[in-house]
Protein backbone atom coordinates (compact mmCIF):
# COMPACT_ATOMS: atom_id res chain seq x y z
CA UNK A 1 0.00 0.00 0.00
CA UNK A 2 2.93 2.58 1.25
CA UNK A 3 4.81 1.47 -1.80
CA UNK A 4 2.14 2.33 -4.41
CA UNK A 5 1.44 5.78 -2.54
CA UNK A 6 4.81 6.25 -2.76
CA UNK A 7 4.53 5.54 -6.71
CA UNK A 8 1.30 7.51 -7.42
CA UNK A 9 3.61 10.66 -5.95
CA UNK A 10 6.51 9.75 -8.00
CA UNK A 11 3.98 9.23 -11.13
CA UNK A 12 1.97 13.17 -9.92
CA UNK A 13 5.44 14.78 -9.94
CA UNK A 14 6.29 13.56 -13.26
CA UNK A 15 3.36 14.44 -14.81
CA UNK A 16 3.73 17.75 -12.62
CA UNK A 17 7.30 18.56 -14.04
CA UNK A 18 6.02 17.84 -17.71
CA UNK A 19 2.76 20.02 -17.52
CA UNK A 20 5.70 22.88 -16.49
CA UNK A 21 7.63 21.75 -19.80
CA UNK A 22 4.60 22.50 -21.85
CA UNK A 23 3.63 25.80 -20.55
CA UNK A 24 7.11 26.39 -21.07
CA UNK A 25 6.58 26.28 -24.74
CA UNK A 26 3.93 28.28 -25.18
CA UNK A 27 4.44 32.10 -25.73
CA UNK A 28 5.38 33.94 -22.88
CA UNK A 29 2.67 36.83 -23.20
CA UNK A 30 4.80 38.98 -20.62
CA UNK A 31 6.76 39.47 -23.73
CA UNK A 32 4.34 40.16 -26.14
CA UNK A 33 1.90 42.64 -24.17
CA UNK A 34 1.43 44.77 -27.56
CA UNK A 35 0.87 41.71 -29.67
CA UNK A 36 -2.44 41.51 -32.29
CA UNK A 37 -2.51 37.80 -31.02
CA UNK A 38 -3.62 36.20 -27.61
CA UNK A 39 -4.01 33.21 -26.53
CA UNK A 40 -5.02 30.54 -23.59
CA UNK A 41 -4.41 27.27 -23.02
CA UNK A 42 -6.89 24.87 -20.14
CA UNK A 43 -5.74 21.53 -20.08
CA UNK A 44 -8.26 18.41 -19.12
CA UNK A 45 -5.31 16.51 -17.33
CA UNK A 46 -1.90 17.12 -16.14
CA UNK A 47 -0.70 17.71 -19.64
CA UNK A 48 -2.37 18.94 -22.93
CA UNK A 49 -2.34 17.83 -26.56
CA UNK A 50 -3.57 21.30 -27.46
CA UNK A 51 -0.54 23.73 -28.13
CA UNK A 52 -0.55 27.20 -29.86
CA UNK A 53 2.31 29.42 -30.36
CA UNK A 54 3.06 32.85 -32.24
CA UNK A 55 6.51 35.47 -32.53
CA UNK A 56 7.76 38.09 -34.14
CA UNK A 57 10.00 37.14 -37.02
CA UNK A 58 13.03 39.58 -38.48
CA UNK A 59 11.40 40.59 -41.10
CA UNK A 60 8.03 41.85 -39.33
CA UNK A 61 5.36 38.99 -40.12
CA UNK A 62 4.43 37.29 -36.98
CA UNK A 63 4.25 33.72 -37.03
CA UNK A 64 1.47 31.76 -35.41
CA UNK A 65 -0.47 28.39 -35.12
CA UNK A 66 -2.83 26.91 -32.63
CA UNK A 67 -2.92 23.14 -32.59
CA UNK A 68 -4.77 20.00 -31.32
CA UNK A 69 -2.65 16.53 -31.07
CA UNK A 70 -4.85 13.26 -31.14
CA UNK A 71 -5.43 11.71 -27.55
CA UNK A 72 -4.51 13.60 -24.41
CA UNK A 73 -2.37 11.58 -22.33
CA UNK A 74 1.44 11.21 -22.20
CA UNK A 75 2.19 10.55 -25.88
CA UNK A 76 -0.13 13.42 -26.95
CA UNK A 77 1.90 16.00 -24.98
CA UNK A 78 5.39 14.07 -26.56
CA UNK A 79 4.02 14.85 -29.90
CA UNK A 80 3.01 17.88 -28.83
CA UNK A 81 6.64 18.88 -27.74
CA UNK A 82 7.92 17.81 -30.96
CA UNK A 83 5.47 19.15 -33.74
CA UNK A 84 5.54 22.81 -31.88
CA UNK A 85 9.49 22.71 -31.98
CA UNK A 86 9.36 21.87 -35.45
CA UNK A 87 6.83 24.52 -36.17
CA UNK A 88 8.69 26.95 -34.36
CA UNK A 89 12.31 26.49 -35.55
CA UNK A 90 10.93 26.34 -39.49
CA UNK A 91 8.74 29.10 -38.80
CA UNK A 92 11.57 31.64 -38.60
CA UNK A 93 12.82 30.60 -42.54
CA UNK A 94 10.03 29.57 -43.82
CA UNK A 95 7.26 32.19 -44.86
CA UNK A 96 4.62 30.42 -47.27
CA UNK A 97 2.33 28.49 -44.87
CA UNK A 98 1.82 25.72 -47.08
CA UNK A 99 5.40 24.69 -47.78
CA UNK A 100 5.66 24.71 -43.92
CA UNK A 101 2.86 22.32 -43.06
CA UNK A 102 4.12 20.03 -45.48
CA UNK A 103 7.81 20.06 -44.62
CA UNK A 104 6.27 19.34 -40.63
CA UNK A 105 3.44 16.63 -42.05
CA UNK A 106 6.80 14.67 -43.83
CA UNK A 107 8.70 15.00 -40.46
CA UNK A 108 5.87 13.88 -38.53
CA UNK A 109 4.58 11.27 -40.55
CA UNK A 110 8.10 9.15 -40.57
CA UNK A 111 8.09 9.26 -36.96
CA UNK A 112 4.64 8.91 -35.10
CA UNK A 113 3.20 6.07 -34.17
CA UNK A 114 -0.62 4.81 -33.31
CA UNK A 115 -2.39 6.55 -36.23
CA UNK A 116 -1.32 9.69 -34.27
CA UNK A 117 -2.05 13.18 -35.91
CA UNK A 118 -2.23 16.78 -35.30
CA UNK A 119 -4.84 18.93 -36.92
CA UNK A 120 -4.05 22.71 -37.10
CA UNK A 121 -3.89 26.41 -38.87
CA UNK A 122 -0.88 28.03 -38.97
CA UNK A 123 -0.38 31.23 -40.96
CA UNK A 124 2.01 34.35 -41.18
CA UNK A 125 0.32 38.30 -40.03
CA UNK A 126 1.39 40.72 -42.27
CA UNK A 127 1.06 43.65 -39.87
CA UNK A 128 1.65 46.57 -42.93
CA UNK A 129 -1.43 45.45 -44.94
CA UNK A 130 -4.07 43.85 -42.34
CA UNK A 131 -3.58 40.53 -43.96
CA UNK A 132 -2.96 36.75 -42.80
CA UNK A 133 -2.04 34.02 -44.89
CA UNK A 134 -2.60 30.51 -43.18
CA UNK A 135 -3.47 26.84 -44.52
CA UNK A 136 -6.07 24.68 -42.37
CA UNK A 137 -5.05 21.28 -41.82
CA UNK A 138 -8.20 19.53 -40.65
CA UNK A 139 -8.67 21.67 -37.67
CA UNK A 140 -12.01 22.72 -36.46
CA UNK A 141 -12.73 25.87 -38.64
CA UNK A 142 -11.56 29.22 -37.18
CA UNK A 143 -14.47 32.01 -37.40
CA UNK A 144 -13.63 34.94 -38.89
CA UNK A 145 -15.28 37.96 -36.86
CA UNK A 146 -15.79 40.59 -39.54
CA UNK A 147 -16.02 44.19 -39.34
CA UNK A 148 -19.94 44.19 -39.99
CA UNK A 149 -20.41 41.86 -37.55
CA UNK A 150 -20.92 38.58 -39.59
CA UNK A 151 -19.16 35.32 -38.97
CA UNK A 152 -17.47 33.36 -41.51
CA UNK A 153 -16.29 29.53 -40.93
CA UNK A 154 -13.02 28.79 -42.42
CA UNK A 155 -13.09 25.20 -43.36
CA UNK A 156 -9.64 22.77 -43.68
CA UNK A 157 -8.54 22.81 -46.83
CA UNK A 158 -6.19 19.73 -46.02
CA UNK A 159 -5.60 16.85 -43.91
CA UNK A 160 -3.99 16.90 -40.43
CA UNK A 161 -0.26 16.23 -39.97
CA UNK A 162 0.95 12.86 -39.83
CA UNK A 163 -1.97 10.62 -42.07
CA UNK A 164 -0.39 10.68 -45.53
CA UNK A 165 3.21 11.91 -46.85
CA UNK A 166 3.83 14.63 -49.20
CA UNK A 167 0.48 16.07 -48.60
CA UNK A 168 -0.61 19.50 -49.85
CA UNK A 169 -1.58 22.28 -48.15
CA UNK A 170 -3.49 24.96 -49.86
CA UNK A 171 -3.20 28.59 -48.34
CA UNK A 172 -6.02 31.16 -47.91
CA UNK A 173 -6.00 34.68 -47.15
CA UNK A 174 -7.92 36.87 -45.53
CA UNK A 175 -7.91 40.78 -45.16
CA UNK A 176 -8.46 41.53 -41.50
CA UNK A 177 -9.79 45.29 -42.03
CA UNK A 178 -10.84 45.80 -38.66
CA UNK A 179 -12.30 41.99 -38.13
CA UNK A 180 -10.62 39.29 -35.69
CA UNK A 181 -10.16 35.75 -35.93
CA UNK A 182 -10.49 33.16 -33.90
CA UNK A 183 -8.74 29.63 -33.62
CA UNK A 184 -9.98 27.27 -30.92
CA UNK A 185 -10.02 23.23 -30.23
CA UNK A 186 -13.00 21.34 -30.30
CA UNK A 187 -12.56 21.46 -26.11
CA UNK A 188 -13.96 25.25 -26.70
CA UNK A 189 -17.10 24.15 -28.79
CA UNK A 190 -17.66 20.99 -26.40
CA UNK A 191 -17.82 22.39 -23.38
CA UNK A 192 -20.76 22.98 -21.53
CA UNK A 193 -22.41 26.84 -20.60
CA UNK A 194 -23.80 27.73 -17.33
CA UNK A 195 -27.37 25.53 -17.98
CA UNK A 196 -24.92 22.02 -18.68
CA UNK A 197 -26.21 23.06 -22.67
CA UNK A 198 -22.98 22.12 -24.95
CA UNK A 199 -21.57 25.19 -26.25
CA UNK A 200 -21.43 24.76 -30.35
CA UNK A 201 -20.07 26.97 -32.45
CA UNK A 202 -23.13 29.23 -32.16
CA UNK A 203 -22.56 29.60 -28.69
CA UNK A 204 -18.94 30.76 -29.23
CA UNK A 205 -20.43 33.28 -31.52
CA UNK A 206 -22.93 34.60 -29.40
CA UNK A 207 -19.83 34.72 -26.22
CA UNK A 208 -18.15 36.47 -28.91
CA UNK A 209 -20.73 38.72 -29.46
CA UNK A 210 -21.13 39.35 -25.60
CA UNK A 211 -17.35 40.50 -25.18
CA UNK A 212 -16.15 41.75 -28.49
CA UNK A 213 -15.84 45.62 -27.15
CA UNK A 214 -13.51 44.49 -24.48
CA UNK A 215 -9.96 44.08 -24.93
CA UNK A 216 -8.86 40.95 -26.26
CA UNK A 217 -6.48 39.57 -23.08
CA UNK A 218 -10.07 39.87 -21.00
CA UNK A 219 -12.42 38.74 -23.46
CA UNK A 220 -9.99 35.30 -24.05
CA UNK A 221 -10.47 35.31 -20.07
CA UNK A 222 -14.73 36.23 -20.11
CA UNK A 223 -15.24 33.71 -22.58
CA UNK A 224 -13.00 30.49 -21.11
CA UNK A 225 -14.67 31.67 -17.55
CA UNK A 226 -17.80 31.37 -19.27
CA UNK A 227 -17.42 27.74 -20.66
CA UNK A 228 -15.82 26.17 -17.63
CA UNK A 229 -18.93 25.34 -15.32
CA UNK A 230 -17.50 24.42 -11.92
CA UNK A 231 -19.69 21.33 -11.64
CA UNK A 232 -18.48 19.46 -14.69
CA UNK A 233 -15.21 17.68 -15.37
CA UNK A 234 -13.80 19.22 -18.25
CA UNK A 235 -14.19 16.45 -21.26
CA UNK A 236 -11.32 18.08 -23.06
CA UNK A 237 -8.44 20.64 -23.69
CA UNK A 238 -9.37 24.28 -24.19
CA UNK A 239 -7.60 25.97 -26.19
CA UNK A 240 -8.75 29.59 -27.77
CA UNK A 241 -6.70 32.40 -30.20
CA UNK A 242 -7.84 35.88 -31.37
CA UNK A 243 -5.64 37.65 -34.12
CA UNK A 244 -6.22 41.36 -34.26
CA UNK A 245 -4.49 44.08 -36.55
CA UNK A 246 -5.40 47.17 -35.20
CA UNK A 247 -4.35 48.04 -32.08
CA UNK A 248 -4.82 52.04 -32.00
CA UNK A 249 -7.94 53.96 -30.75
CA UNK A 250 -9.77 53.83 -33.41
CA UNK A 251 -9.87 49.82 -33.56
CA UNK A 252 -13.72 49.88 -32.13
CA UNK A 253 -15.06 51.66 -35.56
CA UNK A 254 -15.63 49.15 -37.88
CA UNK A 255 -16.95 51.14 -40.45
CA UNK A 256 -15.52 52.27 -43.84
CA UNK A 257 -16.83 55.44 -43.07
CA UNK A 258 -15.26 56.89 -40.11
CA UNK A 259 -14.28 60.45 -40.40
CA UNK A 260 -11.71 62.56 -38.52
CA UNK A 261 -11.51 66.07 -38.37
CA UNK A 262 -9.17 68.37 -36.98
CA UNK A 263 -10.12 72.30 -36.62
CA UNK A 264 -7.85 75.14 -35.87
CA UNK A 265 -10.32 78.00 -34.20
CA UNK A 266 -9.33 81.20 -33.28
CA UNK A 267 -9.78 80.91 -29.82
CA UNK A 268 -6.23 79.45 -30.12
CA UNK A 269 -7.23 75.64 -29.29
CA UNK A 270 -7.09 72.52 -31.49
CA UNK A 271 -10.30 71.07 -31.61
CA UNK A 272 -10.13 67.07 -32.87
CA UNK A 273 -13.38 65.06 -33.19
CA UNK A 274 -13.21 61.59 -34.35
CA UNK A 275 -16.24 59.80 -35.41
CA UNK A 276 -17.18 56.01 -36.71
CA UNK A 277 -20.47 54.13 -37.58
CA UNK A 278 -19.69 51.45 -35.66
CA UNK A 279 -22.02 50.11 -32.98
CA UNK A 280 -22.05 52.26 -29.69
CA UNK A 281 -19.11 50.92 -27.57
CA UNK A 282 -19.96 50.58 -24.08
CA UNK A 283 -18.59 54.14 -22.34
CA UNK A 284 -18.53 52.34 -19.04
CA UNK A 285 -15.75 50.00 -20.49
CA UNK A 286 -13.58 53.30 -21.61
CA UNK A 287 -11.19 53.95 -18.41
CA UNK A 288 -7.80 54.60 -18.08
CA UNK A 289 -5.49 51.74 -16.90
CA UNK A 290 -3.53 51.62 -13.59
CA UNK A 291 -0.25 52.29 -14.62
CA UNK A 292 1.14 49.92 -12.11
CA UNK A 293 -0.88 47.36 -14.12
CA UNK A 294 0.20 48.31 -17.72
CA UNK A 295 -1.74 46.58 -20.61
CA UNK A 296 -2.73 47.59 -24.01
CA UNK A 297 -6.82 48.46 -22.95
CA UNK A 298 -6.98 51.64 -21.69
CA UNK A 299 -3.16 53.10 -21.95
CA UNK A 300 -4.74 54.79 -24.55
CA UNK A 301 -7.86 56.43 -22.77
CA UNK A 302 -5.03 57.75 -20.29
CA UNK A 303 -2.92 59.27 -22.70
CA UNK A 304 -5.50 61.34 -24.24
CA UNK A 305 -6.29 62.04 -20.46
CA UNK A 306 -2.90 63.39 -20.30
CA UNK A 307 -2.50 65.13 -23.07
CA UNK A 308 -5.29 66.68 -24.10
CA UNK A 309 -7.20 69.96 -21.88
CA UNK A 310 -10.43 68.51 -22.97
CA UNK A 311 -11.88 65.18 -23.83
CA UNK A 312 -15.38 64.29 -24.28
CA UNK A 313 -17.17 60.87 -25.82
CA UNK A 314 -20.38 59.70 -26.73
CA UNK A 315 -23.39 57.72 -28.93
CA UNK A 316 -23.93 59.49 -31.68
CA UNK A 317 -27.96 60.05 -32.65
CA UNK A 318 -30.16 57.12 -32.48
CA UNK A 319 -27.50 54.70 -31.92
CA UNK A 320 -25.53 55.07 -35.41
CA UNK A 321 -22.00 55.72 -34.02
CA UNK A 322 -19.79 56.88 -31.50
CA UNK A 323 -17.70 60.46 -31.28
CA UNK A 324 -14.59 61.29 -29.20
CA UNK A 325 -13.86 65.09 -28.88
CA UNK A 326 -10.51 66.42 -27.66
CA UNK A 327 -9.34 69.86 -26.86
CA UNK A 328 -5.82 70.78 -26.76
CA UNK A 329 -4.57 74.77 -25.71
CA UNK A 330 -2.02 75.53 -27.75
CA UNK A 331 -1.45 79.19 -26.59
CA UNK B 1 -18.58 1.09 -25.41
CA UNK B 2 -19.50 -2.38 -27.45
CA UNK B 3 -16.85 -3.82 -29.78
CA UNK B 4 -18.22 -7.04 -31.77
CA UNK B 5 -16.11 -8.62 -34.06
CA UNK B 6 -17.74 -11.11 -37.04
CA UNK B 7 -15.70 -12.61 -39.67
CA UNK B 8 -16.57 -13.24 -43.13
CA UNK B 9 -14.34 -15.16 -45.68
CA UNK B 10 -12.30 -12.25 -47.21
CA UNK B 11 -12.97 -10.10 -44.60
CA UNK B 12 -13.35 -9.34 -40.96
CA UNK B 13 -16.16 -6.55 -39.27
CA UNK B 14 -15.54 -4.67 -35.77
CA UNK B 15 -18.52 -2.68 -35.33
CA UNK B 16 -18.26 -0.12 -32.43
CA UNK B 17 -21.33 1.03 -30.83
CA UNK B 18 -21.55 4.05 -27.91
CA UNK B 19 -18.99 6.34 -27.24
CA UNK B 20 -15.66 5.89 -28.35
CA UNK B 21 -13.72 8.03 -26.50
CA UNK B 22 -10.17 7.90 -24.12
CA UNK B 23 -11.32 5.23 -21.49
CA UNK B 24 -12.07 2.83 -24.09
CA UNK B 25 -9.93 3.70 -26.92
CA UNK B 26 -6.93 1.23 -25.91
CA UNK B 27 -9.26 -1.49 -26.39
CA UNK B 28 -10.34 0.08 -29.73
CA UNK B 29 -6.96 0.39 -30.57
CA UNK B 30 -5.72 -3.43 -29.82
CA UNK B 31 -9.02 -5.15 -31.91
CA UNK B 32 -8.06 -3.24 -35.04
CA UNK B 33 -4.15 -4.24 -35.25
CA UNK B 34 -5.29 -7.56 -33.93
CA UNK B 35 -7.11 -8.32 -37.15
CA UNK B 36 -4.44 -6.66 -39.76
CA UNK B 37 -1.50 -9.19 -37.93
CA UNK B 38 -3.61 -12.09 -39.13
CA UNK B 39 -3.39 -10.54 -42.93
CA UNK B 40 -6.95 -9.95 -43.01
CA UNK B 41 -9.33 -6.98 -44.63
CA UNK B 42 -10.57 -4.92 -42.49
CA UNK B 43 -14.16 -3.27 -42.12
CA UNK B 44 -14.78 -1.02 -39.35
CA UNK B 45 -18.72 -0.72 -38.51
CA UNK B 46 -19.16 2.97 -36.66
CA UNK B 47 -23.39 2.68 -37.79
CA UNK B 48 -24.32 2.75 -33.59
CA UNK B 49 -21.33 5.15 -32.75
CA UNK B 50 -22.76 7.95 -31.05
CA UNK B 51 -19.55 9.93 -30.70
CA UNK B 52 -15.95 9.88 -31.51
CA UNK B 53 -12.95 11.67 -29.96
CA UNK B 54 -9.59 12.27 -31.41
CA UNK B 55 -7.95 9.29 -30.34
CA UNK B 56 -10.74 7.11 -31.80
CA UNK B 57 -10.11 8.74 -35.04
CA UNK B 58 -6.13 7.86 -34.12
CA UNK B 59 -6.79 3.98 -33.37
CA UNK B 60 -9.20 4.12 -37.35
CA UNK B 61 -5.66 6.33 -39.05
CA UNK B 62 -3.35 3.43 -37.72
CA UNK B 63 -5.53 0.66 -38.89
CA UNK B 64 -5.45 2.42 -42.46
CA UNK B 65 -1.51 3.20 -42.62
CA UNK B 66 -0.75 -0.25 -41.28
CA UNK B 67 -3.43 -2.15 -43.71
CA UNK B 68 -1.67 0.12 -46.44
CA UNK B 69 1.36 -0.91 -45.70
CA UNK B 70 0.67 -4.93 -45.77
CA UNK B 71 -1.37 -4.23 -48.71
CA UNK B 72 -4.72 -5.02 -46.94
CA UNK B 73 -8.05 -3.64 -47.31
CA UNK B 74 -9.27 -1.05 -44.70
CA UNK B 75 -12.68 0.53 -44.78
CA UNK B 76 -15.40 2.04 -42.66
CA UNK B 77 -18.83 1.15 -43.17
CA UNK B 78 -22.56 2.24 -42.16
CA UNK B 79 -20.77 5.58 -40.62
CA UNK B 80 -23.34 7.50 -38.18
CA UNK B 81 -23.83 11.54 -38.67
CA UNK B 82 -22.20 11.94 -35.49
CA UNK B 83 -18.99 10.02 -36.54
CA UNK B 84 -19.42 11.33 -39.66
CA UNK B 85 -19.13 14.75 -38.60
CA UNK B 86 -15.93 14.36 -37.22
CA UNK B 87 -14.41 12.94 -40.28
CA UNK B 88 -15.59 15.49 -42.08
CA UNK B 89 -14.15 17.86 -40.27
CA UNK B 90 -10.63 16.76 -40.63
CA UNK B 91 -11.49 16.27 -43.81
CA UNK B 92 -10.77 12.45 -43.56
CA UNK B 93 -14.23 11.26 -45.47
CA UNK B 94 -11.60 11.86 -48.66
CA UNK B 95 -8.88 9.53 -46.89
CA UNK B 96 -11.13 6.25 -45.77
CA UNK B 97 -12.68 4.20 -48.15
CA UNK B 98 -16.51 4.89 -46.56
CA UNK B 99 -19.07 2.52 -47.91
CA UNK B 100 -23.05 2.94 -47.10
CA UNK B 101 -23.14 -0.82 -46.40
CA UNK B 102 -21.94 -4.27 -46.59
CA UNK B 103 -23.07 -4.86 -50.32
CA UNK B 104 -21.37 -1.61 -51.59
CA UNK B 105 -18.04 -2.89 -50.00
CA UNK B 106 -18.77 -6.28 -51.53
CA UNK B 107 -19.90 -5.01 -54.96
CA UNK B 108 -16.48 -2.70 -54.79
CA UNK B 109 -14.44 -5.71 -53.88
CA UNK B 110 -15.89 -8.03 -56.71
CA UNK B 111 -15.15 -4.80 -59.49
CA UNK B 112 -11.01 -5.03 -58.15
CA UNK B 113 -11.00 -8.70 -58.29
CA UNK B 114 -12.03 -9.33 -61.64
Amino acid sequence: MADALVEQERMRKELDLAREIQLDLLPDESDTTNFPVKGMNVPALEVSGDFYDFFKRDDGLIYFNLADVSGKSMNAAMLMAKASGLLHHLARSIDEPGELLARVNDEIYETVSHGMFVTIVSGFIDHNNGTIKFSNAGHQPPLFHHKSGEFEELKASALPLGILPETEFPVSTIHLEGGALYIFTEGVTGSVDEDQKLLHVAGLIKLIEDTCQISASKRLQDIVAKIRHPNVGQRDDITLMVNEACMNVMQHAYDEDEQGEIMLNNDGKLHFRLVDYAKPIDLSLVKPCVLDDLRPGGLGTHFINEIMDECDMGHLEEGKGNYLEMIKKIS
Amino acid sequence: MNINTKEREKYTIIGFEGDVDLSCSPEARKSIPGVLEENKNLLVDLAKVSYIDSSGIASLVEGYQTAKKQSLKFGLVGVSDAAMSVLKLARLDRVFPVFDALDDYEKDSEKEDS
